[in-house]
């Protein structure tokens, strides 16, 4: 823990804190908010449906935790914004948590999944993700450094390696940067003109490859040759040299637009002269559209549960956007801000579609999920699920940091190293848990073997069997059955329980027979396993 | 043999407790419902061989590494590239196997074998995926292994029993099917560790009817919360994961070959492969569709012919037993089975007495299910180098496959707006080893 501490203090001391301008962005995340609901509401209005009531406050809190810390709220956090009266309490919590200490530590995973693919899991990478969101990096800062650098300074080398993992294959990289930064699939295109979407030729294919093709690395150092063209059969059965072509159709003539040619320094994690990926970025910033929109409809479908065009990776022509004209508007915003990731993350979760609720108050048809007028169940992942576990059960009180810490916080002048420190301690110990879940992939499923392992696995077991001062532990020394059910539902659910659910769980429990923490424990299992703790609603 | 009952403690207090909570909670109807089914005793899990005979399974033998055709299914005795095993006749007139394999030899009338595999690639972890899923890697979409395809399809609804179940017990080589697009509800239970699934015991402190109460609670509490929810049918594919939990738990005794007599357990061997083997058409006759068995250490760059003539003669007499087996019991016919490696051995037999990797001219075998018994299809040159009549690629191979099963190979699964068909769409099955 001390190591820890050490390290986290050097990250902070590091680092210029500037927040001077956190109020102008979340305002106008405020305008962007209400415009996003605008589109909506006409949406609904032409679809001649209606919209979910707004979620109760706790289930508010419980969702925009998991998304914004990766996590579910502590009982402390409940008790203090159920128990808030001010009207605006709902904005601040989302400044508190945009701006808090375990955003950036959530959301740097956040993205090395949505970068990384199959691929994702190193931490060094996931480490400067966090520290680039910790600094408020833009996205198109964090697109340039991973395309093109620098790869020279202090925990930077790491950010070539969304490029180095798929170095070694021009198929893979040409296919994963066009899905993951421009929201496009066209490896059918790849063979012939791609034969569903009128949209991708073999051009395409060829031309993005042709931003790759001199790429080298493979073994952590990252290069470009200084020539090099794609050549590929064409329909026709002749061969064809590529035309250096962007997705717009645009193509790269020799000379590349602003970004001047770097220096030749012999170092080969340098760009080479006319660096083909440099002018990838250039264009691609240029022709802004594809960058833009394919970020925030990935952060849509992160928030919604589907992008505004679904699959994300399929933004085409053929393919429409759920909402008309959302996707355009949001992108073109997203760019004009500067490509600010906290403030089209505030604008999202400050619309009123983000607080709808995820249940239909009568009896009549629930609209499609795809309306976005009804808010969706949303699996956890893996591990937000691990830990929300170990925090829900878990012997450690989440909330308040020790002295030694509050001293350090004083001295440097800034708050959440406690926080910082709890939640490392927390994911370290989530390793053993998150491999034995369920992936969130598009269409989640769950499997008979998370089943299985929570049902009988020995380290589930443990966690809900009265140990220390963890949650059963403490259940079992209270009084009253009803003490116990309503403690155990506010701590795993993160509400109190409702009036007949709080009946029916204390006559289960004195039906029960045999140790009172056993029954504890049962309870306990019975409720971090239920579909309300599973997923996000 | 007597399985416990799966009602709780059957205690009609208990009965009656339960009826009121889950009568207090939810609608009648739906309470009565759940109720009816949480007691499904264990004599009604159904019965593989009464109900089932006519349900198609599938056996897939995974030689990891890479078996030498040589020394099995294509010999070039007195040639530079036979080594120097002997070869003998078998079942079917005309056609000689290694002398490693005698067992199998008199078997032949059952087994079909294609000697003329071509699958390009020689490198283990790339051959091993295109073989598995009978198409080469592509960068957006990722393929199931066949065997979870198998399956998905051959699946029987509403079984307590899993749908696959894949034995890599050896570390080298070691892959798990990959579900792919299909997703993780097909995930195999996998058996790395021991001959048993993990985490199918009663964890400690819990007993069987607390167990019961416990997972009622879970299910209830699930149910309601699922109410009027947007998209409450993921709510209900999570519990029906979760409803697998108990058949599998029940299932352990498939694992437990000390229930078979003596005489068939001797009959297996004591060789892991022998008793995994076993534990496999255990499996198979309950009516579990897809069964794998990984066997290692087939990669043979030292001393190919040492490590063969301790190999071979172990899956000469395990293969050769279970067909009969499978044959005594009246399930060979619906039981399709695989003998596959992700490549062959080379020719040229290297200084250190070792055959490399070699994929342009390779067998691999099949009996049983949807299978001509005796057909030997294709042909390679006499040194065994090239293919010169039949050749086959992966694709067509996981088409035979299919085929055999009783599965159209030209069926197909979308992903998002993609058809993708189960065999790659220039696959053909090897139709002279179908019956």
């Amino acid at each position: 823990m001390k190591f820890t501490l050490m390290i986290i203090i050097a990250v902070f001391a590091g680092q210029s804190v500037a927040r001077a301008d956190e109020k102008a962005t979340i305002s106008s995340a405020q305008q962007a908010a209400r415009k996003i609901d605008a589109f909506l509401e006409s949406h609904w209005k032409t679809a001649e449906i209606h919209s979910a009531p707004v979620a109760r406050d706790a289930a508010f809190l419980r969702r925009i935790t998991l998304d914004l810390a990766g996590r579910v709220p502590t009982s402390r956090e409940v008790v203090r914004f159920l128990s808030d009266e001010s009207a605006d309490k709902r904005q601040h919590l989302i400044e508190r948590l945009v701006d808090g200490p375990e955003f950036p530590l959530h959301f740097g995973n956040v993205l090395d999944q949505m970068i990384q693919g199959r691929h994702a899991g190193n931490k060094d990478f996931v480490d400067y993700l966090r520290k680039s969101v910790r600094k408020q990096k833009s996205w198109d800062v964090l697109f340039r450094e991973m395309m093109i650098g620098p790869w020279d300074g202090d925990g930077q080398k790491i950010a070539n390696r969304f490029i180095d993992k798929r170095a070694k294959n021009l198929d893979s990289l040409t296919v994963d940067a066009t899905r993951v930064f421009f929201g496009v699939d066209i490896s059918c295109a790849k063979c012939h003109d791609h034969p569903l979407v009128d949209d991708w030729k073999q051009d395409h294919f060829y031309g993005m490859a042709s931003f790759f093709n001199r790429t080298t690395g493979g073994k952590g150092k990252v290069g470009e040759k200084k020539d090099g063209e794609v050549k590929f059969l064409g329909a026709d059965g002749k061969e064809k040299t590529a035309k250096v072509m962007f997705l717009s159709g645009l193509v790269v003539e020799v000379s590349p637009g602003d970004d001047p040619p770097r220096k030749q320094t012999g170092d080969n994690n340098k760009p080479a002269h006319i660096s083909r990926r440099q002018q990838l970025v250039t264009v691609a910033l240029k022709e802004r559209v594809f960058f833009s929109r394919s970020f925030v409809n990935r952060m849509w479908e992160y928030f919604f549960g589907s992008g505004l065009v679904d699959p994300v990776d399929q933004i085409h022509s053929g393919n429409a956007p759920a909402v008309d004209g959302l996707l355009q508007w949001l992108a073109e915003d997203f760019a004009a801000s500067g490509y600010d990731i906290q403030r089209l993350m505030a604008a999202i979760v400050s619309t009123r579609a983000y607080g709808l609720s995820s249940q239909w108050p009568d009896d009549s048809t629930i609209p499609a999920e795809t309306t976005f007028a009804v808010a969706r169940l949303r699996p956890l992942t893996r591990r937000q699920l691990a830990l929300s576990l170990l925090l829900v059960t878990g012997a450690g009180d989440y909330d308040s940091s020790d002295d030694e810490t509050q001293r350090v916080e004083r001295y440097l002048g800034v708050n959440g190293i406690g926080k910082i420190q709890k939640y490392l301690a927390f994911e370290s110990q989530t390793t053993a848990l998150i491999r034995a879940f369920d992936s969130r992939n598009r269409e989640f499923q769950s499997s008979a073997s998370e089943a299985l392992f929570m049902s009988n696995n020995e380290a589930v077991q443990k966690l809900v069997r009265a140990e220390g001062d963890n949650l059963t532990a403490r259940l079992s020394r209270m009084s009253s059955s009803k003490q116990i059910v309503e403690a155990a539902v506010k701590s795993v659910f993160s509400r109190p329980p409702r009036d007949s659910e709080g009946s029916q769980l204390v006559e289960w429990f004195d039906q029960q027979h045999g140790d009172r923490s056993d029954v504890c424990a049962r309870l306990v299992w019975a409720l971090v396993t239920s579909a309300e703790f599973r997923f996000n609603h | 043999m007597k399985r416990p009952a799966l009602t709780a403690c059957g205690s009609i207090e208990h009965d009656a407790h339960r009826r009121r909570f889950l009568q207090g909670t939810l609608a009648g109807t739906t309470a009565a419902l759940s109720f009816g089914r949480m007691t499904v005793a264990a004599d009604d899990v159904p019965n593989a061989i009464t109900l089932q005979k006519s349900q198609k399974r599938v056996l897939f033998i995974w030689l990891a590494g890479g078996a030498s055709q040589f020394e099995m299914w294509d010999p070039k005795p007195g040639r530079e590239t036979g080594g120097p095993f002997r070869t003998i006749p078998t079942a079917i007139p005309g056609y000689h196997v290694g002398e490693l394999m005698p067992k199998i030899a008199t078997q032949m009338d059952k087994i079909a074998v294609v000697r003329s595999l071509d699958t390009g690639i020689s490198a283990h972890a790339i051959a091993a995926d295109l073989i598995s899923t009978g198409r080469p890697k592509e960068a957006a979409l990722e393929y199931p292994e066949i065997g979870v395809v198998l399956a998905k399809e051959l699946a029987v609804r509403d079984s307590l029993l899993p749908d696959y179940v894949s034995f890599f017990l050896s570390t080298e080589g070691r892959r798990r099917p990959a579900t792919g697009f299909l997703g993780g509800r097909h995930t195999p239970l996998m058996l790395e560790e021991s001959m048993r699934p993990a985490n199918i015991d009663l964890p400690q402190g819990v007993s069987r009817p607390q167990h019961t109460e416990r997972e009622q609670l879970r299910e209830l509490l699930s149910r309601e919360f699922a109410e009027r929810r947007a998209g409450a049918g993921r709510v209900g594919g999570y519990n029906s994961a979760f409803a697998k939990v108990r058949g599998l738990m029940q299932s352990d005794h498939l694992f437990d070959i000390e229930q078979e007599p003596p005489a068939v357990r001797e009959r297996y061997g004591r060789t892991v492969f022998g008793r995994q083997c076993l534990v496999a058409r255990r499996l198979l006759e309950a009516g579990v569709p897809m069964v794998k068995v990984a066997r290692g250490f087939w990669d043979s760059h030292h001393d190919n012919f040492e490590s063969h003539r301790e190999l071979v003669p172990d899956f000469d007499h395990v293969f050769s037993t279970l067909l009969d087996d499978l044959h005594e019991r009246g399930l060979l016919e619906s039981t399709l089975v695989i003998v596959l490696s992700e490549f062959g051995r080379t020719p040229k037999i290297n200084k250190d007495v070792g055959r490399d990797h070699y994929a342009a001219a390779w067998s691999c075998a099949f009996a049983g299910c949807g299978i001509k018994g005796g057909a030997v299809y294709g042909k390679t040159d006499d040194d065994g180098k090239t293919v010169v009549d039949g050749k086959a690629n992966a694709g067509d191979v996981a088409a035979t496959i299919y085929k055999a099963a009783g599965i159209d190979p030209e069926k197909h699964y979308y992903v998002g707006p993609r058809p993708v068909p189960l065999a790659k769409e220039d696959a053909v099955p090897i139709d002279a080893i179908l019956s």
